[in-house]
């Protein structure tokens, strides 16, 4: 998939909501990327943008999103509706809201299967549905087929959101804080879970979370969110290792870790700006403990400071070809 | 006329001591009763049985007055910085309240200690004519933390106090709680799911799970030498932002159990990775390992 | 210190922003909600300058000038007694207010303190008040109406203003005992509790004023019904004879046998009483949409 100056925004009565600005990104079946950013970033509306699910006041202004060679943006709602939850699927944060809660969790997976595959026997269908229950880890799959979402605790109900997604092969699977609701035990299942799958699979993932964290281990590239735009973007390794952006070091600096006891977390000053009064020049100067003169003035361009390593300030240059 | 219809129990037999001046922390996944256990402290919540002994007497055994003073000295901050504040006072009003509340302070001094605490807290003395809504979580949040400081309590209990912050902002209300615990020298209870969060606040810490007491140690202690089980899994579940730590992750099977109908034995066993027979039959005694460790599992003599 | 870093970056907002003028703003904007409350204005103001207003007094009798048809000297018209009906009407509103205004403060008197009470308490308080509001709640009203107003010999405005007042409350406990079971729940309160405040306090300071709202609402819509009700009760005959309410308006055109061409005597009051409980309504709505949790905090 291709993503290339994706713009996404919400023209509200307060003013146009720049939910998302430039955005290009690229990734390749069997990838992993981790979308990191704090809330209000734009990376939910990234997700979604891509699943072209943005109900007015929100519209996808500009870009292109390259998917099996088409341009995703310019396909018609029923090719979209294809691809949705067929080759790419989306997990949702909160399980409870994306499960119809007056269907049985068996009619609930069955559909997506049946929109998708077409599979029109009822036994065929049923069979697949328990296999798919199976394979995320939900013992007794045949008896829960007939149960319903209130029924499954969370870390279960995450499952069968993962189920959905992955009952029709997806080649590129969209987890929106798939874990964000769950305990830190249960958190660990399911991550282990998406990371097995994705080796059967081979689906590309697009992990977006606000727990920096959880990415160092799951995923092969990172892109940090701020106001809408990415500000860093590179491998795992690269990012925490060696982060260049203000915004990330200063992230990386404030988190609490369980290895060890730090005198001072590193705090960032200030708030994050509202998404309609975007500061001139970078978005991150007001709050940036590095900046310069020209930060205030000019917005920084996103480019290539090293191989594979991107990002906007202007505290870093462009590599020379 | 009344049914009982289920017995929840969220705290099972617990007994602990909380020592003056230190920062303890209680750290457990859903439903290990935490929250409860936090509210009963307070008598907030009435326990169905046992005692909250403070100052050598029991809680349940102060008069109106003593209770009023008990309430002077202790405060509670909120997880939700949103509905902990009453949306129809001004800044100024919910940070005043206590004083209010208890006479201590009136007029030009009242005012004066309420906007000294909103610059301890690192907002502006003219935010108390402001409402609330108007500021955003991180701030509220300190707006929170003004008011239970502002009596100079003895003991604090902070109920997920940054669970619902962003993690920038996260940062700074940890490094301010840390600061004024040493500052004031308050006896700090600290209730959180995050256990990374608690690392960095607390000197000794509890694991609770599903109403019981699995471990307590002392900081450094805990996290080097997990003993019990749950700990270890816990502790290896947490994500490290790292990608070069390589983890042994301890995946535990099953899902966190509801109160309601507890396992027999020790709580634990069903996903327990170490479990013996014994483990479904008999509840694990207390076994102190040494002075500032203890351990509720039968692994251990 | 984090002071002047927090601070030279906060977008500062310049007007003193409180929920009430939040809620009055949406109110302003809200078309059948303004309509309401402008229709109640004028019916207020026709109430309490009605001396200064009506052409003429609403008691004289003129044999002469039965039945006239609205002219430019009666613009209304008159009735079966000869009385000019635009006094009567503009003096009726008088009696709607006064009646409608009444009826509500004593209901929302008895109706709130049980309602905060068995909220707040819990326990045997709140089963007896359940179990009273739904007794009360389950009969229907005009059978008590009849049943009191018939064994009492005075048929005065006030008898029939202390009953309807009585009869009322049960809405009012009802509706703020649920939110009260809710706004118990809130962090807030809770902190308050744990601040050490007293019962009287947490009530009074924490818990009624969430209450103002829902409490006007319900007020505005009991009014309407209030109007209604001493209509309904003037028809039946037990309405109170000697004032010109417009129910007592309708129910003396009606009387007098000659509604179909008289149709002035019935049309004016029938609309006032139309008009106003509509306007009430709207103003229940309007302040409803306004208070709108959700959109407003």
């Amino acid at each position: 998939m291709r993503i290339k100056n994706l713009s996404t925004s919400y023209f509200t009565d307060d003013g146009i909501v720049k939910a998302v600005y430039d955005v290009s990104l690229d990734l390749s079946a069997g990838q992993t990327i981790g979308i990191v950013g704090e809330s209000g970033c734009g990376k939910s509306t990234l997700g979604k943008s891509i699943m072209r699910l943005i109900r007015p006041p929100g519209k996808i202004t500009n870009g292109e999103i390259i998917f099996n060679h088409q341009d995703i943006l310019k396909m018609d709602e029923k090719k979209i509706r294809e691809i949705r939850g067929g080759d790419i699927a989306m997990i949702f944060q909160d399980p409870m809201s994306s499960l119809n809660p007056v269907f049985t969790i068996g009619s609930q997976i069955g559909e997506t299967i049946k929109l998708h595959q077409k599979i029109k026997n009822k036994h065929e269908l049923e069979e697949k549905v328990v296999a798919i229950l199976e394979k995320v880890g939900i013992s007794d799959a045949l008896r829960r087929l007939s149960e319903y979402p209130h029924q499954f605790s969370g870390g279960m109900r995450q499952r069968v959101m993962i189920a959905m997604a992955l009952s029709c092969n997806p080649k590129f699977l969209i987890a929106d804080e798939p874990t964000t609701s769950l305990d830190v035990t249960i958190q660990a299942q399911i991550l282990d879970l998406i990371g097995n799958l994705k080796k059967e699979f081979n689906s590309a993932i697009m992990l977006i979370t606000h727990n920096i964290a959880v990415v160092a281990e799951f995923c092969d590239y990172v892109a940090v969110m701020y106001a809408g735009k990415i500000i860093e973007y590179s491998n795992t390794h690269n990012i925490f290792k060696n982060p260049k952006h203000p915004y990330t070091r200063a992230i990386l600096g404030s988190l609490p870790r369980i290895d060890s006891t730090l005198e001072e977390l590193t705090t960032i000053p200030g708030i994050v700006p509202s998404l309609i009064n975007l500061p001139a020049g970078c978005v991150f100067n007001p709050r940036c403990s590095e900046k310069i003169t020209i930060c205030s003035e000019i917005n920084p361009k996103y480019v290539e400071i090293e191989p594979e390593h991107y990002t906007s300030c202007h505290l870093y240059k462009e590599i020379k070809e | 006329m009344n049914r009982t219809v289920a017995r929840v129990s969220a705290i099972d037999d617990v007994s602990f001591k909380i020592y003056e001046g230190e920062s303890l922390g209680l750290v457990g996944e859903s439903g290990c009763g935490k929250t409860t256990l936090g509210r009963c402290i307070l008598h907030l919540i009435e326990p169905t049985d046992g005692e909250i002994i403070y100052n050598n007497k029991s809680l349940k055994s102060l008069n109106k007055k003593e209770m009023k003073d008990f309430r002077r000295q202790s405060s509670i901050i909120f997880q939700d910085p949103f509905l902990s504040l009453h949306p129809r006072m001004t800044v100024g009003e919910i940070i005043g309240e206590p004083h209010v509340i208890h006479g201590t302070a009136r007029g030009k001094e009242k005012e004066k200690k309420i906007t000294e605490w909103l610059q301890k807290v690192g907002l502006n003395p003219y935010h108390i004519y402001r409402y609330p809504h108007q500021f955003s979580g991180g701030q509220k949040q300190r707006i929170g933390i003004a008011r239970a400081m502002i009596l100079n309590p003895k003991f604090v209990i902070a109920d997920e106090p940054v669970a619902a912050l962003d993690v920038s902002v996260r940062a700074s209300i940890i490094n301010l709680m840390k600061t004024f615990q040493k500052q004031y020298n308050i006896t700090i209870l600290f209730i959180s799911h995050d256990i990374a969060v608690v690392r960095q606040i607390c000197n000794r810490i509890i694991v609770m799970y599903l109403g019981k007491i699995f471990e307590t140690a002392k900081v450094p202690e805990l996290f080097d030498e997990p003993l019990h089980p749950y700990t270890k899994a816990l502790l290896s579940s947490v994500p490290i932002p790292d990608p070069d730590v390589k983890k042994e992750r301890i995946i535990l099977e099953g899902d966190v159990p509801t109160p309601i109908n507890p396992p027999t034995g020790c709580r634990f066993h069903p996903r327990c990775f170490e479990r013996m027979p014994i483990c479904s039959e008999v509840e694990p005694k207390k076994i102190e390992i040494n002075e500032n460790h203890s351990v509720f599992c039968h692994l251990y003599k | 210190m984090e002071n002047k870093k927090g601070n030279a970056h906060e977008k500062i907002i310049e007007k003193r922003v409180s929920y009430y003028y939040t809620v009055l703003k949406r109110f302003l904007k809200h078309g059948p909600g303004m309509f309401g409350l402008i229709v109640i204005m004028i019916t207020l103001l026709l109430a309490i300058f009605a001396d200064d207003i009506a052409p003429f007094d609403p008691y004289e009798l003129n044999p002469r000038n039965r039945f006239q048809a609205p002219d430019r000297v009666h613009l209304m018209g008159t009735d079966n007694l000869g009385c000019d009906i635009l006094s009567r009407i503009i003096y009726g509103a008088r009696y709607s207010m006064i009646i409608s205004i009444s009826v509500v403060i004593i209901s929302m008197t008895i109706g709130v303190t049980l309602g905060l009470i068995s909220g707040y308490y819990g326990g045997f308080v709140d089963e007896i008040v359940t179990r009273a509001t739904d007794a009360f709640m389950a009969v229907p009203s005009f059978f008590i109406y009849i049943t009191a107003l018939s064994m009492w010999d005075v048929r005065g405005i006030w008898t029939i203003t202390l009953i309807m007042g009585i009869m009322m409350w049960p809405t009012f406990a009802k509706v703020v005992r649920s939110e009260v079971l809710s706004l118990k729940q809130r962090p807030y309160v809770e902190a308050g509790k744990s601040m050490g405040a007293s019962d009287v306090r947490l009530i009074m300071r924490y818990i009624l004023p969430n209450l103002f709202g829902s409490i006007t609402i319900i007020s505005s819509f009991r009014m309407a019904a209030a109007i209604l009700t001493e209509t309904g009760l003037n028809f039946i005959g037990l309405g109170d004879p000697t004032i010109c309410s417009w129910g007592s308006m309708i129910t003396r055109a009606h009387r007098s046998g000659a509604q179909l061409t008289f149709w002035w005597a019935t049309l004016f009051p029938g609309l006032a009483i139309t008009i106003v409980t509509w306007a009430f309504n709207l103003f229940g709505d309007g302040l409803r949409d306004a208070l709108d949790i959700k959109t407003v905090t």
